[in-house]
């Protein structure tokens, strides 16, 4: 009887049998299967509850779209001045639910370089190994670098998100005498 | 000069008739959730219902509750739309299942989501972040309902409308809305059938599922120092940690907060040069925010507003 994470990854892709019960007492083992079926359902495209891609296809959206004039401002004083505007054009916590789509306030990267003139969608290999096309007007593609430098940033904030709802579901309760009464 | 004296105080105790009837009907509030939960308890039935956040296509679902004879609480929720991805509770324990992958069970008691079940079974911890008020009465999904406001007590966090059945003081309907009174997120119950006896179905789904799921634990791992120093009123730390994000396989020093009606989950982890920038994002309910604080990356995530989870941010500290 194989064990391991090799193996459990093999059941899981449903290449060979294994032992339930021998795998629930390895709770190393248990804990891996949690993780394998999160990221099975994540590159199968399923969703868990509360979860929606369209944000994530949103961001990857923006951060193609990224803003160039950066110059003007230190990053923080950046953040801060577009946070008070919202602030103050809503009410004290009234939030970036007043515009319509998922709003990027802004995406700063340490080394960047703003480019002079319009970028072109970035050459990017999608799943299925294509390039996306690129634009006829006046532009010029991502360096490579910066490409992946987007790509590993999406994939952070995607497995940011993944983790959250993972968390939500696997929460413990908040039990006191005070909810217990209740019952 | 009588008059005047008269007049004030027919004034004064006009304003207290009014004070004492805010008072009553926030009491109101709080007792009629809390005999909802007493209520909930012992009743079987069925509701569909669906999940909207605007402008998204709204999910639809399925839930399913039970007691047998035994005292045995069952509870099933399903996705009526694609795969039905079910949440089954049978008691203290939450069995999860996944496409093509067998179920496994947690110490939990209760579901978490979609629907705000910390409110129905547990409404005095939710009255520790919200004040609660009894409107009145509307008209939802052909039933008489009876309409309270939930309001954040620090305005934190969203507030929400929520309506009960009047006759049964089951779920009928609940917006939560932020402080511009703009809808965030919709639940409304759309068909309701009230049994007798558990459903055949759910009783035979509590025998056979949970003896077929992985029992899981709570993994234990070394806990961090990091805390947030001042928590939103009546938000709690439920669980820190130090875990890996999926898919990338960072590790990260984690923190979950909930006040019941909302999770916040805060990530911290070492700043480097290839760090996920500083970025704040909305997606209408959900905030999402990362900063570069003394050194570490720190991530907020959860339906709150943006500038609460920017504070949450800002309010992470290392306990010395």
């Amino acid at each position: 009887m194989r064990q391991g994470s090799e193996e459990l990854s093999a059941f899981f892709d449903g290449e060979s049998q294994i032992d339930v019960k021998q795998v629930s007492n390895d709770q190393a083992a248990v804990a891996k299967w949690s993780r394998y079926q999160l990221l099975r359902d994540h590159l199968q495209g399923e969703t868990l509850d509360g979860y929606d891609s369209g944000l994530v296809d949103k961001i990857a959206a923006a951060l193609d779209d990224e803003p160039v004039i950066l110059n003007r401002f230190s990053k923080r004083q950046w953040i801060k001045q577009n946070l008070v505007n919202i602030a103050k054009q809503s009410s004290q916590f009234a939030v970036a639910a007043s515009v319509a789509a998922a709003m990027i306030i802004g995406v700063q990267q340490y080394n960047y370089q703003p480019a002079q003139e319009l970028l072109s969608a970035p050459t990017v290999a999608g799943p299925q190994g294509g390039l996306s096309p690129v634009s006829l007007s006046t532009s010029r593609t991502i360096p490579q670098q910066d490409v992946q430098q987007v790509m590993a940033q999406r994939k952070r904030i995607n497995a940011l998100l993944l983790d959250h709802q993972e968390q939500r579901q696997r929460k413990a309760d908040q039990q006191d005498e005070q909810t217990a009464a209740d019952k | 000069m009588q008059k005047v004296i008269i007049a004030f105080i027919f004034l004064l105790s006009a304003a207290n008739a009014v004070a004492q009837d805010v008072v009553s009907h926030s009491n109101s509030a709080l007792e009629l959730l809390q005999r909802q939960a007493q209520t909930l308890r012992t009743l079987n039935f069925q509701q569909s219902f669906y999940v909207y956040y605007p402008p998204r296509e709204p999910q639809s679902y399925l839930w399913q509750r039970g007691v047998d004879t035994s005292g045995q609480q069952m509870e099933l929720v399903f996705k009526l739309n694609g795969n039905p991805e079910p949440k089954f509770r049978v008691n203290d324990e939450v069995i999860h299942q996944a496409q093509d992958a067998p179920p496994y069970r947690l110490q939990q008691g209760l579901l978490n989501g979609p629907l705000p079940f910390a409110l129905l079974y547990q409404p005095s911890q939710i009255a520790r972040s919200y004040d609660m008020m009894l409107i009145g009465k509307a008209r939802i999904s052909g039933r008489e309902a009876l309409q309270l406001r939930l309001t954040s007590k620090d305005a934190s966090r969203y507030g929400y409308t929520v309506w009960l059945d009047a006759e049964s003081l089951l779920l009928l309907k609940l917006d939560m809305l932020n402080l511009n009174g703009e809808l965030l997120k919709q639940i409304q119950v759309t068909n309701t059938q009230l049994f007798n006896q558990p459903l055949a179905s759910l009783l035979q789904y509590a025998e056979k599922v949970p003896q077929a799921s992985l029992r899981m634990q709570q993994e234990n791992s070394p806990a961090h120092q990091w805390r947030v120093q001042r928590l939103p009123l009546g938000m709690r730390e439920i669980k820190r940690d130090k875990h890996r994000l999926p898919v990338v396989g960072d590790i990260v020093d984690y923190i979950l907060l909930s006040d019941g009606m909302v999770d916040v989950s805060i990530y911290l982890r070492p700043l480097t040069s290839d760090s996920l920038a500083e970025v704040a994002l909305s997606d209408h309910s959900e905030s999402f925010i990362n900063r570069h604080i003394n050194g570490q990356v720190i991530t907020v995530i959860g339906e709150i507003p943006l500038a609460t989870a920017e504070q949450l941010a800002l309010e992470v500290v290392h306990r010395q």
